[in-house]
């Protein structure tokens, strides 16, 4: 617990800001996966949509992620937090436990059943295939920094009173 | 839960870093729990209690505290005409 003393305590933006980030990050995704699935192949503004929502939403989960306050409560071991801090941390997991499960079966859903069986998109050969891995893999890392970022209270400014 | 630490910490003239390295957590903790917005756990909340030297219910309670100035004068109109009050 001696550990908690000394480290320095990492910079956080007031809440209301961080939330903001956070929603855009969702949006800029969901814009993401919008545009894959209505953006015809071959079209010149579907390629930049597809990019540009694309890049948008990996900046946002690096920005997330990088983020000191979020990455580190996210990820420290539990003898560098206090109990408000592993408290955080714990309720940020079980959130982001419940997010990544139910996305996982919505989408394995949606590509071995719905997705076909409506002739929607589905990914085809194998860079699709490993594209929906990585963003599986981005996403179980970022959510429990994405939910610490959003549940953080503001911080305590006035820290010599 | 309703806690008197900012009032004992300006009394007895602590920094929030230093009750917060004497109990062993981080000082933005104090802040919180002086805002209300985080309630300790039993260790934390008896460890604050030995830090101050006073027992736990004179620092932490379910119900609001009364304010200090009613506290005081119910205190002084007791002490000068005890016979009214009891």
């Amino acid at each position: 617990m001696t550990s908690t003393l000394t480290r320095p305590a990492p910079s956080r933006l007031p809440r209301r800001t961080r939330r903001l980030i956070i929603s855009g990050i969702v949006l800029l995704a969901a814009a993401s996966l919008v545009t894959v699935a209505v953006m015809p192949e071959d079209s010149f503004g579907g390629s930049l949509a597809k990019l540009v929502t694309a890049i948008g939403t990996v900046a946002g989960f690096t920005l997330v992620m990088t983020r000191s306050a979020s990455w580190f409560l996210g990820n420290a071991p539990d003898s560098e937090l206090d109990e408000r801090e592993r408290a955080i941390r714990d309720r940020a997991y079980f959130k982001a436990y419940g997010v990544f499960a139910g996305l996982a079966i919505v989408c394995a859903f949606y590509m071995l059943d719905l997705g076909p069986d409506l002739g929607l998109w589905t990914p085809e050969g194998h860079s699709q295939w490993w594209a929906i891995v990585w963003a599986f893999v981005m996403l179980g890392l970022g959510l429990p920094a994405g939910f610490v970022a959003w549940d953080l209270p503001d911080p305590v400014t006035d820290f010599d009173a | 839960m309703h806690n008197r630490i900012a009032l004992l910490r300006a009394e007895r003239g602590v920094s929030r870093k230093d009750l917060a390295e004497a109990v062993g957590v981080n000082f933005q903790t104090i802040g919180y729990l002086e805002r209300g917005d985080y309630s300790p756990s039993l260790e934390l909340a008896l460890k604050i209690c030995r830090f101050f030297g006073v027992p736990v219910e004179v620092l932490f309670s379910l119900d609001p505290f009364q304010p200090l100035t009613e506290a005081l004068l119910r205190a002084e109109t007791n002490r000068t005409s005890p016979e009214t009050t009891s």
